[in-house]
């Protein structure tokens, strides 16, 4: 009965997700997500493919990383930190005032940044913990902990161990679940 | 031309008209010297710390959208236009161009665009020489360096006029100091998707020529991008995009050792620094937003018959003709 569930019937275990560590390129990991992304999408698997990595150091997880944070890594002048945006716009000046402004890379296109991002570490561009639950926890608390942190994901933890990740799309597929029965 | 864009120049012609109304203005002041002292004291202390703002943000967005640097423009324009002793603004001018240097060179180097290996031989010889000739430009009779600089900015005009670029200079084979100093380097190039490896040739009139441009930067305070990256483009034959870069980079250790000596002497005010700074800066990131939808060919033009007019202007007065 569902009522009965729990965090860790509805987790995808770590072995179907993408576990990277935060000194592995950026193609690298985003190779990798495509393959489990693309395999879970044709129904191989579950019905949702997992749209983000494990960044994992030591057997200690250290931060995720999913398709915005690869997006943002790619627009460093608009999405990056402070201190990106003042060097993309000191860059900007320097190839403006010496009249070389089509060599700026804040007008590369989309394969162009790309390709220049594809050296990028994991470690740069994931991004930091915000929650984790138990594996025996409620479903609900889940839910609380992701509307409260404002995340789409939580790794869940069974004796210090990270043991799989709950999804919003897990818990969506849930309340379908419910409503078709 | 999209909205923004519009919005951009709405804001930034009535600046312009004012600026240019104010500069008018202190133009009619400067030319009578005993009458300018009086008119000075007549305003209250913010008065020409906010010319200079307005001003410095006005070069700015011009500086970028013409191609030119801001130190290039300030000195001349500030001098020539408004009522303060050159050496207050050759000082204020090194600082403006080393605003710009150091807010570029960390990110240029960590990228790879700026080569450390192409930029330290020349940067030791630039950045001595700077001192030498700062020590000289505070040295001189003002006339003299006025004369000078007017010369020399008659000369940056030419040069902004003839000089082309290449991106990928063709370098058959590297000299052997170069080859000594191993300066040479390979990068990506995200466009090419390819690494482009480079050298450089011609190293040693190289060197001797930065020995000019160290001491012109030094001297003058107009920063020196306009004459870095065409002895590294075209005369050593570095990719352009690596000539940029590097003299972005070379200009940060060029100005600095030259602006000790500036402060040192007590040239540096920092009621005109911080405006001009400010003013340059905030120009600077509008025209960088400007020039990503547009980059009107006429402003390139203005920009030069502005500072040929600031260039003529300073070599009448340094000769006593204006």
């Amino acid at each position: 009965m569902f009522l009965d569930k729990k965090v860790k019937d509805l987790m995808i275990p770590i072995k179907d997700y993408v576990v990277t560590t935060p000194d592995r390129t950026l193609q690298e990991a985003v190779l990798e997500m495509r393959r489990v992304y693309c395999e879970v999408e044709t129904g191989k698997c579950t019905e949702a493919g997992h749209r983000t990595g494990l960044v994992m150091e030591d057997d200690k997880l250290v931060g995720i990383i999913d398709f915005q944070s690869i997006m943002r890594a790619l627009m460093p002048e608009i999405a990056g930190k402070l201190s990106d945006r003042l060097a993309a716009l000191g860059q900007s000046i320097a190839f403006a005032e010496a009249d070389a402004h089509d060599l700026d890379e804040a007008k590369a296109g989309f394969k162009e940044r790309v390709l220049k991002n594809a050296k990028t570490s994991v470690g740069t561009v994931m991004l930091k913990l915000r929650g984790q639950i138990d594996a025996n926890a409620e479903i609900m608390e889940g839910l609380k902990l992701m509307h409260r942190n404002r995340v789409t994901v939580l790794p869940v933890f069974e004796n210090d161990k990270v043991v799989g990740v709950l999804r919003d799309s897990d818990l969506f597929l849930a309340t379908a679940n419910i409503l078709a029965e | 031309m999209s909205k923004r864009v519009l919005q951009i120049f709405k804001f930034i012609i009535p600046i312009i008209f004012v600026s240019v109304c104010v500069v008018g203005v202190s133009d009619v002041s400067a030319a009578h010297p005993a009458e300018a002292v009086e008119a000075t004291s007549q305003h209250a202390w913010w008065f020409w710390p906010l010319i200079l703002l307005i001003l410095s943000f006005v070069l700015g967005v011009f500086a970028v959208l013409a191609g030119v640097g801001g130190g290039v423009l300030y000195v001349p324009i500030v001098s020539g236009f408004l009522p303060f002793h050159l050496d207050f603004v050759r000082g204020a001018g090194l600082i403006v161009a080393l605003a710009g240097a150091l807010a570029a060179g960390p990110g240029l180097l960590k990228k790879g665009m700026a080569d450390l290996r192409l930029a330290i031989p020349m940067a030791l010889i630039a950045s001595t020489c700077a001192i030498v000739g700062a020590m000289i430009g505070l040295a001189l009779p003002t006339n003299i360096v006025q004369t000078l600089l007017g010369a020399t900015i008659l000369g940056i005009v030419v040069i902004m006029i003839k000089a082309k670029k290449s991106e990928y200079p063709e370098v058959p084979k590297p000299d052997a100091l170069s080859q000594s100093l191993r300066i040479m380097g390979v990068y990506h190039e995200p466009t090419l998707n390819k690494d482009v490896s480079w050298q450089i040739h011609r190293t040693p009139i190289g060197l001797g020529l930065f020995v000019v441009i160290g001491v012109m930067a030094g001297m003058f305070g107009l920063g020196a991008g306009w004459a870095n990256v065409p002895v590294l483009n075209l005369l050593l034959g570095a990719p352009i995009k690596i000539s940029v870069a590097t003299s972005k980079f070379l200009l940060s250790i060029t100005d600095t050792s030259a602006a000790w000596i500036y402060l040192n002497n007590g040239a540096v005010l920092p009621l005109m620094v911080v405006p001009s700074v400010v003013g340059i800066m905030l120009g600077s990131f509008i025209g960088v937003k400007v020039l990503a939808v547009t980059k009107p060919a006429i402003i390139r033009i203005l920009v030069i018959v502005v500072l040929g007019i600031a260039g003529l202007k300073a070599l009448l007065k340094g000769l006593g003709i204006g």
